[in-house]
């Protein structure tokens, strides 16, 4: 009896392991509906103005024919706040287990708390340095591509998830 | 002599192992690979549709004539083991997706180039275009 029940704790025990180490990796907070609904929602196309978009995102990582088209390169990250040395190697080695073992976790709780706390941050090369430790810890990259009309007003627009 | 059978075994073992393995990433860029450039039509496609499906390129050459799009897919495992230590690591391929438009801002030439089992980015000149050999205005967004 001792016997066969130290092979069913055994079993529930490595049930226990396989099911925490087979998490799926979730991307419902990091999907580009999902941010584009969650921090983009003032975008209309054929509404919106493009001094109201710089009011709003500052200026553009990049643009294309004569200023048509404003390019934003956008990541996903805490808000507010400078990040640490110490806490910037934390979240890369966190990141690097999840993505090694694969158990996503940590990875699906950071996510969710980005979707809550987070921010959208504009890249551009003024803020690079200032931002390096943001940058690399980034949850995820976009690249929003806006397209004006004559007018400065928004005749199209979308959103790209570049990474990772 | 025992010094001369240390070193021997030192030397014996030691191994390097590479595993190919199906290309698939780990991190960075979304690749934009044939299946991503589908939309593409020579002489059709615009300068705006390109920007809309694959978002701003990594660098702009020729005053905005060249895209460029860089990604890198694992492509195989290598390990090394030696004496009392090892090493495991990913070889990444890197790949560029080098689009040219025309006068009128249409896709006039696309290809993807691969440099393989290397991450070495080829010099700007490579993606000189043959018909506008001006000094490239060179953007990394």
């Amino acid at each position: 009896m001792t016997f066969l029940r130290r092979v069913l704790l055994l079993f529930i025990m490595l049930g226990s392991l396989f099911a925490c180490a087979t998490e799926p990796l979730d991307e419902t907070f990091v999907s580009e509906p999902y941010v584009k609904e969650r921090w983009l929602p003032f975008l209309a196309d054929g509404k919106t103005e493009k001094n109201g978009i710089i009011q709003r995102l500052g200026e553009p990582t990049s643009s294309f024919q004569n200023g048509a088209i404003l390019g934003y390169r956008l990541i996903l990250v805490e808000e507010g706040r400078a990040l640490q040395e110490e806490e910037y190697r934390k979240i890369i080695i966190q990141h690097d287990v999840a993505y090694v073992t694969p158990y996503y976790g940590w990875v699906n709780n950071r996510r969710k708390q980005l979707s809550e706390k987070g921010s959208l941050l504009t890249l551009r090369e003024e803020n690079k340095d200032d931002g390096l430790f943001d940058i690399l810890t980034r949850e995820a990259e976009y690249s929003l591509i806006l397209i004006f009309d004559d007018h400065g007003t928004l005749i199209k627009h979308n959103l790209r998830r570049i990474m990772p | 002599m025992k010094t001369f059978f240390a070193l021997l075994f030192i030397l014996f073992s030691s191994a390097c192992i590479v595993i190919p393995t199906p290309e698939h990433r780990i991190q960075g860029r979304v690749p934009c690979d044939e299946e991503k450039t589908t939309f593409m039509v020579k002489n059709m496609t615009s300068k705006e549709e390109v920007l809309l499906n694959l978002g701003e390129p990594d660098l702009v050459l020729n005053r905005e004539r060249i895209f460029v799009y860089r990604w890198e897919m694992v492509a195989a495992y290598f390990a090394v083991g030696a004496y009392g230590g090892g090493a495991v690591g990913p070889i990444q391929r890197t790949s560029f997706l080098i689009i040219e438009f025309d006068d009128k801002n249409r896709v006039s030439r696309h290809e993807i180039r691969g440099s393989v089992f290397s991450s070495r980015t080829p010099p700007v000149e490579t993606f000189k275009s043959p018909q506008h050999e001006s000094t490239p205005s060179l953007r990394s967004p």
